[in-house]
């Protein structure tokens, strides 16, 4: 898709011999961000890191503290603490950021009476690459045939596919895209998919927020988690996935006394009974056979499923899966 | 920086109203010249070129709108983030766009000015009215009004880093120009001075023309032309003193 191959081989033999203490596969590090506006904390002491080559999902509800900790990662807000570096340096000091970094804020935000094209040209012109570049992401986002028409005429989604070319300007080796699935169609959203897999796969690092987790759990390799402002999570998805397994959950008017009998022999169990329970380290078939032989009454026995999406509401405390 | 200009000079280009202004300042100052050319009736003393002349004046009002548009239309559209995300550093970024705008109100000016004595000079000659003005003074009068142009689109871009807000900042510089300063030209204190130092009088002053409307208290050119660039010197200071330190949240 891009010659970059060989350019992101000789980058990271660049990083074997680079800074000490520093691991030479960092693309990104977040250290003690915090961000205060007045008495409103924004970010508090958060830490995290992403690698080349990794997709980064970076989640947490509305208003958690995302754009923040991603505008001063892009040298955008001053944090009122601590650092964030693109491959160890702070983003307005790289030497060559368009060929570093390439980030998507506010779903790409662009003049309205420009056109998709002369939009990326503008962008081209002052990245210091030829206007040729612009017809190439175009075709790569699939905006082609819109290209010519006023942005100001294009869909949500449009504007997202405008803004991911525009990130990508500079062919970057780090990507930085905020919430970059919204307005997509479910189609978009595979091709998004696919296109954040195909860059990461040439050594990228990928870092992409979301507060829909749908969209991203088929995407990363990790996870980080904030909360108002603060990380509470940060490992790989297969990771979190596992740890958190949820095993099976019963349901109905008898599970308080099949949890107290499963209890009592020895499983891990979760809930009070009040109609739901979830127990983890027993088969669906072994809850059955007590269930049976003590004649308890349960509505369903299912397999709780693991998914990402019940860990992070459980992380965040918002069981309800409603954003602030 | 020659990229970055480049960026800036694209901006302008792929936007309907940088040439919308352009060209219908342009076309304003035609008309305006034209019809006081064909028209009016000059009295004995009067300086007819320089009256008329005044008239092109409208092109240092449109390149400080343009000046302000091109930096609050970032922010209003929050390209200055798709801007910053290219070019992190803010100094180079804004002093791009202080060139970029400073020379396009310096053609502007330029195209003005010069339509205008294209206008004026054959049409007082066929009237059998004398200019009262000779090649150099024309010259200068071309000079000076590009030059004036140029520097109120700096000033425009100053404000536009200042106040950011492009209701605002239009607001801003259209309540100057054509509320305060007016309303102030005309008390017994201040006139006199607003009339030399205001924003009017000071373009009118680097252009030779007789102003608009007409003052008898103008600067000359060269001392005029370094008060408007002190002004411009000291609010871009301010903007960008601001731009560098603000947060751009969104």
């Amino acid at each position: 898709m891009y010659d970059t191959d060989s350019r992101n081989t000789q980058a990271l033999a660049r990083r074997t011999g680079a800074a000490p203490g520093r691991d030479s596969t960092t693309a990104i590090e977040v250290h003690g961000l915090s961000k205060r506006y007045g008495a409103t904390v924004a970010v508090a002491d958060l830490s995290f890191t992403a690698s080349y080559g990794r997709i980064v999902g970076f989640l947490g509800p509305n208003g958690a503290g995302k754009t923040t900790t991603l505008r001063a990662l892009l040298g955008l807000i001053r944090p009122t603490a601590g650092t964030a570096t693109i491959d160890g340096l702070p983003y307005a000091q790289l030497a060559d950021p368009v060929s570093i970094a390439g980030a998507m804020l506010d779903g790409g935000a662009l003049h309205p009476g420009r056109s998709g094209r002369s939009h990326l040209r503008v962008l081209a012109r002052a990245a210091g690459v030829p206007d040729s570049r612009a017809e190439t992401l175009l075709s790569l986002v699939g905006l082609d045939a819109a290209a010519g028409r006023r942005a100001g005429d294009y869909s949500l989604g449009m504007r997202q596919r405008l803004g991911l070319a525009a990130a990508l300007i500079g062919d970057p080796r780090v990507l930085v895209l905020d919430e970059p699935a919204n307005g997509l169609d479910p189609q978009g959203i595979r091709w998004l998919r696919h296109l954040l897999r195909s860059l990461a796969a040439e050594g990228r690092a990928v870092l992409v927020s979301s507060h829909v987790l749908a969209e991203v759990t088929q995407t990363v390799d990790d996870v980080v988690v904030i909360s108002s402002g603060r990380s509470v999570l940060q490992a790989p998805l297969e990771q979190v996935l596992a740890e958190h397994a949820a095993g099976t959950r019963v349901t109905g008017p008898d599970t308080g006394a099949l949890g107290d009998l499963l209890r009592a022999e020895g499983a891990h169990v979760v809930g009070e009974g009040r109609g739901v329970i979830s127990v983890r380290d027993r088969s669906e078939e072994h809850i059955l056979r007590v269930v049976a032989d003590r004649q308890l009454i349960v509505s369903e026995v299912s397999a709780a499923g693991s998914s990402l999406e019940e860990i992070y509401l459980q992380l965040t405390g918002n069981p309800d899966g409603g954003t602030p | 920086m020659n990229a970055l200009i480049r960026a800036e000079a694209r901006k302008l280009q792929t936007t309907r109203t940088f040439w919308a202004i352009t060209l219908g300042t342009l076309a304003l100052v035609a008309v305006a010249v034209t019809a006081a050319s064909v028209a009016s009736r000059f009295t004995p003393g009067d300086h007819p070129a320089l009256q008329v002349f005044a008239l092109a004046g409208l092109a240092q009002t449109f390149a400080f709108i343009l000046g302000v548009l091109a930096v609050t239309s970032e922010f209003r559209h929050g390209t200055i983030t798709t801007a910053l995300l290219i070019t992190p550093r803010r100094t180079p970024l804004l002093t791009a766009k202080l060139i970029t705008l400073t020379a396009s109100g310096l053609g502007l000016g330029l195209l003005a000015f010069g339509e205008t004595a294209a206008i004026v000079l054959p049409v007082l000659a066929a009237r059998h009215i004398a200019s009262q003005t000779d090649g150099a003074t024309v010259a200068g009068i071309i000079a000076g009004g590009a030059i004036a142009a140029a520097l109120a689109a700096a000033l425009g871009v100053g404000i536009g880093a200042v106040v950011r807000s492009q209701t605002g900042a239009i607001i801003t510089a259209l309540g100057l120009l054509y509320i305060l300063e007016p309303v102030l030209s005309i008390l017994p204190g201040t006139g006199d001075a607003v009339q030399r130092f205001g924003l009017g009088g000071l373009t009118s002053g680097i252009s030779g023309t007789s102003g608009f409307p007409s003052s008898a208290h103008l600067l000359q050119p060269v001392p005029a032309a370094l008060t408007l660039g002190a002004y411009a010197l000291a609010v871009l200071t301010a903007g960008m003193m601001l731009f560098l330190r603000r947060d751009i949240a969104a």
